[in-house]
């Protein structure tokens, strides 16, 4: 699964740590997600497109 | 992240308390069977002694498990506790067959299970500092 977050956390300036903050989680975990090694649950998927006040779907997108 | 970090630092903490309890238990064990002093009537109590704490060990990943809120930190310690069982039933079942054929020898298989922490720890550590 492919995914916007480094985009949108650029345009915000934010750094993995400031995500990873804002969302509860890792650093790690943030990485993971944005270089496509973890593809995370429905429930923290929600949580970013929260964040981003964004759709899940403009979020993430299947290959 | 306050409690990510608490999750990690109870069962860290746990875990030096368990397993200063084990090791204490295993090396009381092991010097009051080789002075002659346990008294049949000790034997099991002493022999359940080490078994108490090694399911203390599991109770604690467990727990470390459930409290631990970042869904990729459980996806990652599910795995290495996958990884660790793989590397180790793997490497005992070998070392069982070699020591039948007296090729290597025999182990107490009471170090079977604390063997299984020590590759715990040491797939951890392996894999963290490979960032995986």
């Amino acid at each position: 699964m492919n995914n916007r977050l480094k985009v949108l956390r650029a345009e915000r300036n934010w750094s993995q740590a400031d995500l990873a903050e804002r969302l509860g989680i890792s650093r790690q975990s943030v990485n993971a997600i944005e270089t496509g090694k973890y593809d995370p649950s429905l429930p923290l998927a929600f949580r970013l497109a929260r964040l981003f006040s964004s759709p899940i779907e403009t979020i993430f997108n299947e290959d | 992240m306050m409690n990510i970090i608490t999750a990690k630092a109870s069962y860290t903490r746990r875990t030096f308390g368990i397993a200063l309890l084990y090791v204490g238990a295993v090396f009381g064990n092991t010097a009051l069977y080789h002075a002659h002093l346990v008294q049949p009537l000790f034997v099991v109590p002493l022999a359940l002694l080490p078994g108490i704490f090694m399911a203390c060990f599991i109770v604690n990943l467990l727990v470390y498990v459930r409290d631990e809120r970042d869904e990729y930190q459980r996806y990652i310690i599910v795995q290495n506790i996958l990884l660790t069982t793989l590397l180790h039933l793997s490497l005992l079942s070998v070392w069982g067959f070699l020591a039948l054929d007296h090729v290597i020898a025999d182990l107490p298989a009471f170090l079977a299970s604390s063997g299984w922490f020590v590759a715990f720890a040491l797939v951890t550590v392996t894999r963290r500092a490979l960032g995986r």
